[in-house]
């Protein structure tokens, strides 16, 4: 507990980069994570194979089959399970979603990804009524400038609040460091500030958006429990 | 969050607080799930695959051609009959313990 899933049937809108920035913060914070990565191009397992010291599991050999049984296993043993969905709308996707506490829709501040995360974000509503439980969800904006919103993101930002549909506040900034995490295949703790700009105000950036997901993810246990 | 900055206290006792779930795990989704999953056009991308019996090779494989005694040969095939091995298994096995001096 939690399982958090990643997810936006658009390629591109930022899952792989969240996820990873999202596991290996709690991890670098003590949290005992498990990633799963079901991306068919295997980004995360990739990174992986870089050498980072983050004590984060990643498992990549996942399948439609598969990937409800491997999320029930890792839940037991760690403190938080990511699963960096595949760009596509699949089973594997919606497989994974009526197993989430928490579903992370990233999108870029554009129409076009606005319009596939209202898919997942449909998606999600229509399984919280057959799993007869709600599968809380958050949009999260990614690539947008750590400085000034753009009009258009100011535009999207309130049309989904009209709608009622939840976004998360910190942004996952467009930030060259976050690419370099694919590049260097280390967390960002490891990325070398001489050869990557901008690597502490990437990191205040993860922490920020880290602490308000473990935040949504304390408040949404208790009230589970309650 | 620097390899030199310890991290802070507060953000890590708060993940602390999250324990892993001691819970059995819930019943398997509903057939509905995909059902709906399906209407929404999340569909299943994967085919179902056929089961190979024969394990894949990870390594560069040739192949030789032998003219052995009959007999030697009757040897060698009753042998792979009896312990059911193809003859690709058969010969790694020889070649194993040729590798550990037990021939």
């Amino acid at each position: 507990m939690p399982v958090i899933s990643v997810a936006n049937p658009k390629g591109g809108a930022g899952k792989s980069t969240t996820a990873l920035v999202l596991g290996t913060t709690l991890a670098h914070f003590g949290g005992t994570v498990s990633l799963i990565d079901c991306d068919p191009n295997r980004p995360i397992a990739a990174w992986a194979q870089g050498g980072s010291a983050t004590a984060m599991r990643v498992i990549s050999d996942v399948t439609e089959s598969t990937i409800v049984p491997t999320i029930d296993r890792e839940r037991g043993g760690r403190q938080f399970v990511v699963v960096d969905l595949e760009g596509t709308a699949s089973r594997m996707v919606s497989r994974a979603i009526t197993r989430s506490d928490l579903v992370l829709i990233p999108m870029q501040a554009s129409a076009v990804d606005a319009a596939q995360a209202a898919r997942a974000v449909d998606l999600v509503r229509e399984e919280e009524q057959v799993l007869n439980r709600e599968i809380p969800f958050r949009i999260v904006f990614t690539r947008t400038s750590s400085a000034i919103p753009t009009r258009n993101e100011k535009m999207i930002v309130e049309e989904l609040r009209a709608s009622g549909i939840p976004v998360l506040t910190t942004h996952l900034n467009e930030r060259a460091a976050f690419k370099s995490l694919f590049t260097y295949r280390v967390a960002l703790a490891e990325l070398d500030p001489i050869l990557v700009n901008g690597v502490p105000a990437a990191q205040e950036n993860a922490q920020r958006l880290s602490e308000e997901v473990v935040e949504l993810v304390a408040t949404l246990t208790k009230k589970a429990r309650a | 969050m620097s390899q030199d900055k310890k991290p802070s206290f507060g953000f890590g006792s708060k993940i602390a607080a999250i324990t892993p779930d001691i819970a059995p795990a819930p019943p398997a989704p509903p057939p509905e799930a995909d059902m709906v999953a399906e209407r929404h056009g999340f569909v299943a991308r994967e085919s179902e695959q056929l089961l190979k019996l024969r394990e894949p090779v990870n390594a560069a494989t040739a192949q030789i051609n032998v003219r052995a005694e009959v007999a030697d040969l009757n040897v060698f095939l009753a042998w792979c009959k009896a312990e059911r091995l193809s003859y690709r298994e058969a010969f790694k096995r020889i070649a194993v313990a040729i590798r550990k001096g037990a021939v």
